[in-house]
């Protein structure tokens, strides 16, 4: 009995499991596998800001319409006739155009003979979620060499 | 001599006949393991070959497990033919199929004399796959240095020597493989001179797996106890890897090269039609039909 056990019933089991394995994984098992996509965002610059005269046009002179015509006796830095001329530094160069890099995570369900390929390349690596994640991104193609 | 060679072949059995051609079946099998034209890297060969050998046709089924046991991720595709392949042929693909075999078995045919391991030696395939295969990579990562691929002597040599000169042709830097991978490349071939599949019989771990279903597999070597006179030319001089059919017809450490075979007595044979007797029983038997023999 032992002896037919052994040498015929194991035998058959074993093929049996081996051939539904095989036809499983190939078939119908996946596995989720996510790749990252760097998107750039490009944001531009803001209008300038800078104005010699400052926001209340040309000061010190008054309403050309008014009374004096020049504002008060003051003349030039009278209080009441606005900002004085802005000959301080030049304009911000700062405010140039900027790019911003977005991750986007796509998530596939691949079949374990895609995940194989991958391996062999070295272009999976697991996430400290526990996740399948591909080493390279989106649209770039994996390294041809399996990095060990 | 070569003539003499070939009379002698022809009177062997036909198992026999075959084991003499052995390494031609070898051959001939290289060419489905590296075929450029076949290129199935979704799926696993049952043979030790790396899948980073810029000619290989399939994924080594040990790096995709010991990968698998890095990504903490059970795929079953190699699984799946680990079993086909093993309960049908056992370490049959040792002997007959593997590359890498056959790579240690050309430097085992220079003529020196060769050293013998004792049994125990056998043990480190099992360490070696359940540590470096599964243990390692599951608990520390494909990063670890002792992760499988990191010191397979089949990348070393199928992997790293074509891709080191492929780099050193191009216009770029060459890249060269780690200083453990380059000893790798001197001691094995060495060491294969000297013992008869050395990789084989102490540190492979798919070899490991094939030999644990000779317990199962569906063919197997017995030997017919009516034939057999206790002469232990089988495991002494036909046996170059420290198998004894009579024990037990698929020994653990038996890659059914068939060269026991030359004896009439030992056959390949359907594992569920079972001759072999006991060593005691066998003895018995074979004195009892000596003493007949002797007395006509």
């Amino acid at each position: 009995m032992l002896h037919i056990l052994q040498r015929i019933v194991c035998p058959v089991l074993l093929l049996i499991a081996g051939i539904g394995s095989l036809v499983y994984g190939t078939w119908f098992h996946r596995e989720t596998i996510l790749t990252e996509q760097e998107i750039e965002i490009k944001i531009p610059a803001p209008p300038p800001e800078f104005s010699t005269f400052g926001p209340g046009g040309p000061s010190g002179f008054g309403d050309p319409n008014g009374p004096g015509g020049f504002s008060g006796p003051g003349g030039f830095g009278e209080p009441g006739g606005g900002p004085p001329p802005n000959f301080g530094p030049p304009p911000d160069l700062n405010r140039a155009p900027k790019t911003i890099v977005e991750i986007i995570v796509h998530e596939t369900h691949e079949l374990e003979g895609n995940i194989i390929k991958e391996i062999t390349t070295g272009s999976l690596v697991r996430t400290e979620t526990g996740e399948l994640k591909r080493t390279y991104l989106f649209g770039e193609k994996p390294d041809s060499l399996c990095p060990t | 001599m070569v003539a003499m060679a070939i009379q002698k072949i022809k009177t062997l059995s036909l198992t026999a006949q075959l084991a003499a051609r052995r390494i031609l079946v070898q051959v001939l099998f290289l060419a489905i393991w590296m075929n450029p034209l076949l290129r199935m890297h979704t799926t696993c060969s049952p043979v030790f070959h790396c899948y980073a050998c810029p000619w290989a046709s399939f994924a080594c089924p040990i790096g995709i497990l010991a990968h698998s046991c890095a990504l903490h991720s059970l795929l079953l595709i190699p699984i799946g033919v680990l079993l086909i392949s093993g309960v049908l042929l056992g370490t049959f693909i040792c002997g007959w199929l593997c590359p890498f075999g056959l790579f240690q078995d050309l430097f085992g045919r220079i003529p020196v004399k060769k050293w013998h391991l004792p049994a125990w030696t056998g043990a480190g395939r099992y360490v070696v796959l359940v540590a470096l295969v599964l243990a390692i990579p599951y608990f520390f990562g494909d990063s670890n240095p002792l992760f499988f691929c990191r010191v397979c002597p089949a990348g070393a040599i199928e992997a790293a020597i074509p891709h080191t000169v492929q780099t050193a042709m191009s216009d770029g830097p060459t890249k060269w493989p780690s200083a453990f991978k380059i000893s790798l490349i001197a001691i094995l071939p060495l060491a294969s001179i000297f013992i008869y599949r050395p990789w084989c019989r102490v540190f492979c771990p798919l070899g490991a797996i094939y030999s644990i279903f000779n317990l199962f597999s569906l063919f197997s070597v017995r030997v017919k106890p009516e034939l057999c006179n206790d002469c232990q030319l089988c495991s002494k001089k036909h046996c170059r890897y420290g198998a004894d059919p009579r024990k037990r017809g698929n020994d653990t450490k038996c890659i059914e090269c068939l060269e026991c075979t030359k004896c009439e007595a030992v056959v390949l044979q359907w594992t569920g039609k079972s001759t072999s007797l006991p060593k005691e029983e066998t003895t018995n038997v074979s004195q009892q039909e000596l003493a007949k023999k002797t007395s006509l």
